[in-house]
């Protein structure tokens, strides 16, 4: 809060008067006395129409009943009730109608059902009124306690974190949501994050408008699928597009959006300044796992193909400089997990996976020239990443290691 | 001899000088307003009680063979009807509720806004 930020305090019983309020919420419960009445009532016509239909159930069990027969006002006469089958039924409006006791049974039915919508509806105005009356007496028990409004002007706070952020909870899943909060944490950290991140969102966003839905078979598209994770963290800066190691782990388990995932990623990829991916890597790479046919069902088969790959991609994911949610369950939803160190069997550098741990793997491994990290990360570590790294959600590491093992 | 409705409307304007509408000013048109719109809700009510039933009947007509009975109450008289006739009947009594509620509606209307330019009247 700025100092000099102007606002204004507002005693809350001069905007609702507490005498008012009260008037009010008397009005609105007598309304509710009316209403509750009014259902008694129909709640007595229920009652009586099942037992009517009862009766007409149990009348043309006989060919003829025996009763005491009204005479007049006060008197009656023994007599037989016959025709135990027929029934003269009152439609409504004076209109009779001669019918069987099954049909009478149907009729009364009907009815039954229309009045029990009648009553339902009456329950609900009632509740409404209830929560408007206890509404008004809670704003009259404030007013007369003495709670005050305090408007102030909002003054925009030039924070990138909080805009970062901002940016990064638009992102779809909540997961995302999740893991931006947890990174806001670490303000420190975050700008630089936050920054890369919403620009690789950005981006992504633009791809994924342009190129739609692609197959995964496609490899480029794998390229993309740079598990975006829903966390949207993912995107680590620059050259974090890398991806997908942990999609396609994910996607086998659970099967989140693998497509969109893809298009996002290859325009951070493509548009990433900062690092050039050698494009022979990635494609070495891409290949490599293209080779797998990243559809869900190959992708099982091609999991132990690259167990090794899998395993070092699973092994490192590591938090885009946060040390959290590494191990989150939902890592196969939303986390990006940075995969430092290239795998093992394929090249020495290191690699940057940002793996959205939904999508299959498309390949795409953006070479950085970071610092290479012990690529046998555990599953629940989450190595931080500052600064150059890209920030991503570490992909479920139970995902993939289930999937490994 | 009050009639419901204008007995009605006078209890809703002595409720009023109860609240404590008596001073200066409420003038009596305003209060007529008042009832006349309170009047105008009751009839409504009615109608449309009665639109309803109405449709509960045709629905329960239609769902009739050919060779059913039916009957109407005419007073003391329980006269025997035609099942077209009794559909055709019931079928005009809704479009007459129908056209006489928007009538009303109409009339309601018309009543509120007269009342709040009174109000502004009155008041300014």
């Amino acid at each position: 809060m700025g100092d000099g930020v102007k606002g204004t305090v507002t005693p809350l019983g001069s905007l609702f008067s507490p005498e008012e309020a009260r008037k009010a919420a008397q009005r609105v419960e007598g309304a509710v006395v009316q209403r509750s009445s009014e259902l008694r009532r129909l709640q007595g016509f229920v009652s009586e129409n099942s037992a009517l239909i009862s009766l007409v159930r149990s009348l043309p069990d006989e060919l003829s009943h025996e009763i005491m027969v009204p005479f007049g006002g006060a008197a009656f006469f023994p007599g037989r009730l016959i025709h135990t089958n027929e029934f003269l039924v009152l439609l409504g409006d004076g209109y009779y109608a001669e019918r069987t006791a099954k049909q009478t049974m149907d009729i009364l039915h009907r009815r039954g059902k229309t009045m029990e919508a009648q009553v339902e509806a009456l329950k609900a105005t009632m509740l409404d009124l209830e929560a408007e009356a206890k509404f008004f007496n809670s704003t009259a028990e404030e007013a007369i306690e003495g709670i005050v409004e305090i408007r102030e002007e909002y003054v925009e706070e030039p924070e990138k974190n909080s805009l970062s952020s901002d940016t990064v909870s638009d992102s779809l899943h909540s997961c995302k949501t999740e893991n931006l909060q947890k990174l806001d944490e670490d303000e420190d950290e975050d700008e630089e994050y936050a920054r890369i991140m919403a620009r690789i969102e950005e981006l992504e966003r633009m791809e994924e408008l342009e190129n739609g839905n692609t197959s995964e078979d496609n490899t480029q598209e794998n390229e993309d699928t740079v598990v975006r994770d829903g966390d949207g963290g993912s995107k680590a800066g620059d050259e974090d597009e890398d991806i997908e190691a942990g999609h396609s782990f994910s996607t086998l388990d659970h099967k989140y959006e693998v497509i969109e995932p893809k298009q996002k990623l290859k325009d951070p990829l493509q548009k990433a300044s900062d690092q050039k991916v050698p494009s022979s890597f990635i494609s070495r790479q891409t290949g490599n796992i293209s080779k797998q046919e990243l559809k869900e069902e190959a992708f099982s088969n091609s999991r132990m193909q690259f167990p090794v790959e899998a395993h070092s991609f699973s092994n490192k994911e590591l938090s885009v400089g946060k040390e959290k949610t590494a191990s989150s369950p939902f890592g196969a939803q939303s986390s990006v997990s940075k995969i430092e160190d290239s795998p093992h069997e394929t090249t020495g550098q290191t690699l940057n996976i940002v793996s959205s741990g939904r999508k299959a793997f498309s390949g795409s491994i953006v070479e950085r020239d970071l610092d290479p990290q012990p690529v046998q990360s555990s599953k629940n570590t989450n190595l931080p990443q500052s600064s150059a790294q890209s920030s991503t959600k570490p992909v479920s590491r139970f995902k993939m290691q289930k999937g490994n093992r | 001899m009050l009639s419901a409705r204008s007995r009605k409307a006078c209890t809703i304007i002595l409720s009023l000088c109860a609240i404590g509408y008596r001073s200066s000013q409420v003038s009596r048109a305003l209060l007529y307003f008042i009832a006349d719109i309170a009047k105008n809700h009751q009839v409504r009510k009615q109608y449309t009680i009665q639109l309803g039933e109405n449709e509960l009947v045709l629905k329960e007509l239609e769902l009739l063979n050919e060779n059913s009975n039916v009957f109407k109450l005419i007073g003391p008289v329980l006269v025997k009807q035609d099942l077209a006739e009794a559909n055709a009947n019931v079928r005009k009594r809704i479009e007459y509720i129908s056209a006489e509620l928007k009538r009303l509606d109409g009339t309601l209307q018309d009543l509120e806004d007269k009342q709040n330019s009174k109000k502004e009247s009155v008041s300014c």
